[in-house]
């Protein structure tokens, strides 16, 4: 796992929950090398190389992102929907988490091409499942 | 005069007697002094009297009282050679009952020319002024009517020319029949109205149909009133139309009251509009609420929970039995006020959300739910259902919260070391179904049993049993948004909770 050359980018606002999701992955026993954005826009700023992210070489696209609904500036849901009208970011995957229960959310963040959507606090058992899936090699 | 000659002069004379005799009319002579000098049969039909009774008889006794002084000016008129022709009267019959003549009274000369009496023809018209009669009244209360109606009425010819008004007519329109005959009435209409209220009323004057249209007519002050009008042609025996009779009604309050109405309809539905738009900007504020609540408010107490689980996980071997205690009171509470805020944003979500409600499998929803909960399964415990459950009418997500709180509950509230046992069925009650879940645990005491599906309710002591106490608020609030109805029973041996749904059997 640890030589896997995944990358994950976090998109998350609240530090505990930065805080809990490395914990988890640690955990887990997974150590996968992770960028934080810490919004919206940020997040879009990553994925088109603006800004502070100009130089790819220093921030690589990633492979997995794990997505925040809730964010400052533009939302979750906003990022999703740019991430699925962009042909270059079709491989990346996404995995929503939320502290949002509410099945409309689900509905919508499924409908805007996100893999996975799971409810904060993510449980280490649970990371660990669903990246073992996600990183076996595709055909 | 020869008997050939004085034959024919008889013959003439039966044959002239016979013609007298046979008339209808009555044909009377008197003398100058007016006595009857003869009388026929249609005399005695007319009359009463028989020739016998009247022959010498002054010709007053035909002639009422009141008419008595008409015979003097007939036989001064008779003297005087002249002629009295179709004179109208009255004359009395013999049983006193009048009747009307026409009587027409000619002279009789002698071979010198000299008048010495006269011949009465009397016809009886009594028939023909009776209709005459009648007719007069029909027309005198067709008047009395249509003058005193509330409506204009008018009659025209089939050219369109109007003959005849009502009073209520002048009244109204404050003219006079002068300016208003013939097509005098296009001068009261609205310009606006004018052509196409003449076009239509032409139309009608040539097909024959009955004309009807509302438009405005002006009265004497000037205003414009609304009126309803109509017009009927009247046919002879022939089918010939021989005039038209109209009215028009005044209907202006009507229209105004419609357009009143059709005002405050249009009113009404802006406000409902307005309250709708209003109620779904509350329900829109109402969701950001939720929505914040659930992510802003549970964030914090994660965090304290999380921090809390990694301070036991990451410090717990240098800490005292104690500081884990606190550590793990921290834990539980936090876990208990996120599950508390999760539960109240579920009942908040079931009372406004909208529903679809379609047939749902209760025997495949039992197997759904219970395959979620380990706590549901065995060894852990066992739910059976007795026979099949059927389907019910219902909001599945909804019916799947409700029944997940029953089940829950059911394997929760036993006695400690006791195997929850939970019992499924369902009856048919008329068009509804009724699913009962039996369970074997503690039950509840009658006195506890109206509190138990209010909100934040909890009959059980927290210290042994966990629970919010919004679980079975859920329960009831979800059922009944589904047109549904909650209830339990309780006997000792476990707790009987129900759900009546209306069944989606068709058949049963």
């Amino acid at each position: 796992m640890t030589d896997s050359g995944k990358l994950i980018l976090l998109v998350e606002d609240d530090e505990n929950d930065v805080f809990f999701f490395r914990r988890a992955l640690k955990k887990a026993g997974l150590e996968i090398p992770i960028r934080l954005v810490t919004d919206g826009e940020q997040a879009l700023q990553y994925f088109n190389g603006d800004g502070q992210y100009r130089d790819r070489a220093a921030h690589p696209l990633p492979d997995i992102i794990f997505l925040d609904l809730k964010l400052p500036y533009l939302s979750g849901m906003d990022v999703l929907e740019h991430i699925q009208k962009q042909p270059a970011l079709n491989t990346i995957d996404v995995i929503v988490l939320t502290s949002s229960p509410e099945e409309r959310d689900r509905k919508r963040a499924f409908e805007l091409g996100a893999k996975e959507y799971l409810v904060k606090p993510a449980a280490p058992k649970t990371l660990l499942q669903i990246l073992d899936r996600l990183m076996q090699p595709r055909e | 005069m020869n008997v050939s000659e004085l034959t024919q002069v008889e013959n003439r004379d039966s044959w002239l007697a016979a013609i007298v005799e046979s008339s209808d009319d009555a044909i009377i002579t008197k003398d100058l002094n007016g006595i009857i000098t003869s009388w026929n049969q249609g005399a005695q039909r007319i009359f009463g009297y028989s020739a016998e009774e009247v022959i010498g008889k002054p010709v007053a006794i035909l002639i009422p009282p009141d008419r008595q002084n008409e015979e003097p000016g007939i036989l001064a008129r008779l003297r005087n050679g002249q002629r009295i022709d179709h004179y109208e009267t009255v004359r009395q019959r013999k049983d006193g009952t009048l009747l009307d003549i026409s009587l027409t009274v000619s002279p009789l000369r002698n071979a010198e020319g000299k008048v010495v009496g006269a011949s009465k023809i009397a016809r009886d018209i009594s028939v023909r002024k009776q209709a005459q009669r009648a007719l007069r009244e029909s027309e005198e209360r067709f008047r009395a009517v249509v003058d005193n109606i509330p409506q204009m009425a008018w009659t025209s010819t089939q050219s369109g020319d109007v003959t005849w008004y009502n009073r209520r007519w002048y009244e109204y329109t404050g003219t006079t029949f002068e300016q208003m005959k013939g097509r005098g009435w296009i001068a009261i209409h609205h310009p606006e109205h004018l052509e196409r209220v003449v076009a239509k009323f032409d139309e009608s004057l040539q097909t024959g149909r009955v004309w009807e249209d509302t438009f405005p007519i002006r009265g004497k002050d000037g205003k414009y009133r609304w009126f309803l009008s109509r017009a009927v042609p009247i046919r002879d025996s022939a089918g010939k139309i021989q005039l038209w009779f109209g009215t028009n009604t005044d209907v202006t309050e009507q229209r105004e009251a419609r357009e009143a109405l059709a005002r405050s309809h249009d009113d009404l539905e802006k406000r409902v509009t307005e309250r709708t738009a209003s109620l779904t900007e509350a329900i829109a504020q109402m969701e950001e609420f939720s929505y914040s609540v659930s992510h802003d408010l549970r964030a914090p107490v994660r965090a304290m929970q999380g921090y809390a689980q990694a301070t036991l996980e990451d410090y717990g071997d240098i800490l005292h039995d104690q500081g884990r205690e606190y550590l793990n009171h921290i834990v539980r509470s936090a876990e208990r006020m996120d599950r508390l805020v999760r539960d109240l944003l579920t009942y908040s979500r079931l009372a406004r959300s909208e529903l679809e409600l379609q047939p749902v499998s209760l025997d495949r929803l039992v197997r759904d739910i219970v395959s979620h909960y380990p706590e549901m399964q065995q060894p852990k415990a066992e739910i059976i259902t007795r026979g099949t459950l059927h389907s019910v009418i219902a909001h599945e997500p909804s019916l799947t919260q409700a029944l997940s709180n029953l089940l829950s509950n059911a394997v929760k509230f036993v006695a400690p070391g006791v195997k929850p046992e939970v019992e499924l069925y369902s009856e048919q009650q008329g068009a509804r179904l009724r699913l009962w879940v039996h369970d074997n645990g503690i039950g509840i005491k009658p006195e506890y049993r109206g509190r138990l599906f209010g909100l934040f309710e909890r009959i059980h002591n927290g210290k042994y049993y966990e629970g919010t106490g919004i679980g079975l608020a859920i329960v009831r609030k979800s059922v009944e948004r589904m047109g549904g109805r909650v209830g339990m029973e309780s006997n000792g041996k476990g707790s009987k909770f129900w759900i009546e749904l209306p069944s989606a059997q068709t058949d049963s």
